[in-house]
């Protein structure tokens, strides 16, 4: 995934964001297809693991991206942000009333596994990354973040300490706090 | 929760080795264990496909890109709309506000309005619509008698003024139908009800006549013709209120019939009552005689004998008795209010009750 940004590129985000509220909807498309993944990415992490659900949250973001396109303006910040905002607020809502989506998740793996005759290894790759997501979601806010920008969107520790607004050694220490946590509720069979 | 007992120092020497190991620097050695986990968790999430595949990206950008478009600008033209509309109803919403208080301000500036004046129109219709919300009998045909009280109070200013004669007509005639309107109901309700409320009707009557009788005098031509039409009016009035309060021990109070006063006296024996034997034809001739006193006095002859009568009646000179066709009274008069009226009045043939007249 995206490494770095230089300058110029961290500018092109927000003249699409421009020509999108002029009512540019070609700009709006490259946007998605710019930040799609990192929000599904943090969806699926919020959410446990739950894909189809993160489906529904993702699109739901973008629509009302569009929607308010209007009242966004530059301030500073990564425009992937502002989407991220937005999606955090729709997952917090849902969320409240489905916390049983994550119990369900592994639950309907091993159902899939069952009747699935695809290959072991497919399936054991989803039900690892399923029971991944689950615990991932449920270390603090700020665990997870760090998790999700370090190794999942694969961001540098001084782009973390940016987007995070911390210092790097700071960074550093949630990082490792983050995992030795998920090295601890884990299971077993993870390991 | 790093290891009991560790010093910031140590942990943050440990912090640093992880962050090195994680990108690519110094791999753990064999008692690292915790370290080893450490890593090998990092590389099942870096590995971890959590991505949407393209089925399913193509799948949400269709959802987004067929929902209905945003007009330009978006949230801003809608809050635009709604504030417009929000304006419109204040708007309205206060127009309707001064609508209902200029109406009440002109009630309330009609309070004081003569006959005869721009506003009389809407203190009537104000009078109206006070009627119109009285539901019960006897609070209607009280506020009918309110309003011709009011009408005798505005004849009294108006009598002070010259060349007004027209509103004074019409003052009059607004009394009438008001007096007739609440004596009616009244009498009807007293009979069926309330025989309380005869006595009442009486006084009323009778100090309505006071009034309008004190300032005959001061009325010109046409309203003082009329004038003295209301003031016989007003006599009727109290007088069958005498007559049915009369008979309120009787067994039968009213003979079923009415007339434009309402409900008319029954002419039967009342046993409790010796009886004149002057009896009248059909109707009760409430016949009213000016005394020198000025006050009329109803029919009644002085016969002592028990009576159903009725209480309280103050200012009147009613005779214990009272008989259906009732003879005249002797001009004497009889204990009560006398107020020298200077009143010759003319003789007119009333056209209301036949055989009445003044004189």
């Amino acid at each position: 995934m995206t490494g770095g940004q230089h300058d110029d590129a961290g500018d092109e985000p927000w003249q699409l964001v421009k020509a999108a509220q002029e009512g540019d909807t070609e700009a709006f498309g490259v946007l998605y297809d710019k930040y799609v993944d990192m929000v599904f990415r943090y969806v699926l992490f919020r959410v446990g693991g739950d894909r189809a659900f993160a489906e529904d949250v993702t699109s739901e973001t973008f629509l009302r991206a569009l929607r308010s396109i209007g009242s966004v303006s530059y301030q500073g910040r990564d425009v992937g942000a502002w989407f991220v905002t937005i999606a955090r607020n729709i997952v917090f809502d849902h969320v409240k009333s489905s916390r049983y989506r994550l119990e369900v998740t592994t639950a309907e793996l091993q159902d899939n596994r069952e009747e699935a005759g695809g290959p072991e290894q497919e399936v054991m790759t989803e039900a690892t990354n399923a029971e991944l997501l689950r615990c991932v979601s449920q270390l603090g806010d700020d665990q997870q973040e760090c998790i999700r920008l370090r190794f999942i969107e694969g961001k540098s520790v001084s782009e973390v300490a940016e987007l995070m607004d911390r210092n790097e050694g700071a960074v550093k220490a949630l990082q490792h706090r983050a995992v030795r946590r998920l090295a601890q509720i884990l299971p077993s069979w993870l390991r | 929760m790093d290891g009991k007992g560790s010093t910031p120092r140590w942990r943050h020497r440990e912090h640093e080795r992880f962050a090195r190991a994680v990108e690519g620097g110094p791999q753990p050695v064999g008692r690292d264990s915790d370290l080893a986990d450490d890593l090998a968790i990092v590389e099942m999430l870096r590995s971890m496909d959590v991505g949407p595949d393209a089925e399913t990206r193509a799948r949400m950008k269709q959802r987004i890109l067929t929902a209905p478009p945003p007009e330009k600008p978006l949230v801003l033209s809608s809050v635009r709309r709604v504030g417009a509309r929000a304006r419109l109803a204040v708007a309205a919403a206060a127009v309707l506000c001064l609508l209902m208080s200029l109406g009440g301000m002109s009630v309330l500036l009609s309070r004081d309005a003569l006959p005869g004046d721009p506003l009389y129109g809407v203190k009537r219709t104000a009078e109206g619509a006070s009627l119109g919300l009285t539901f019960d009998d006897e609070s209607r045909a009280l506020k009918h008698l309110e309003f011709a009280a009011s009408r005798v109070t505005e004849m009294e200013t108006l009598a002070d003024r010259s060349s007004v004669e027209s509103s004074q007509l019409t003052a009059l005639n607004d009394l009438n139908s008001d007096a007739l309107e609440g004596a009616r109901g009244l009498t009807t309700y007293a009979t069926s009800s309330d025989e309380k409320a005869l006595p009442a009707l009486h006084d009323w009557a009778l100090s309505q006549y006071v009034k309008l009788g004190t300032l005959r005098p001061r009325l010109p031509g046409e309203a003082g013709t009329h004038a003295d039409t209301t003031m016989w009016l007003l006599a009727s009035i109290a007088q069958r209120a005498h007559d049915l309060a009369a008979r309120a021990g009787c067994p039968s109070v009213v003979s079923g019939a009415t007339d434009s006063l309402g409900p008319l006296p029954s002419k039967a024996d009342c046993t409790s009552a010796s009886t004149d034997p002057n009896a009248s034809t059909g109707r009760n001739q409430p016949s009213v005689q000016p005394t020198p006193s000025g006050l009329p006095v109803p029919s009644g002859s002085a016969s002592p004998s028990t009576q159903p009568s009725q209480s309280p009646l103050p200012g009147t000179s009613t005779p214990p008795t009272s008989q259906p066709g009732g003879t005249l009274p002797p001009t004497s008069g009889k204990p009560g209010i006398t107020i020298p009226l200077p009143l010759p009045l003319p003789s007119i043939s009333l056209p209301l009750l036949p055989g009445i007249s003044f004189g």
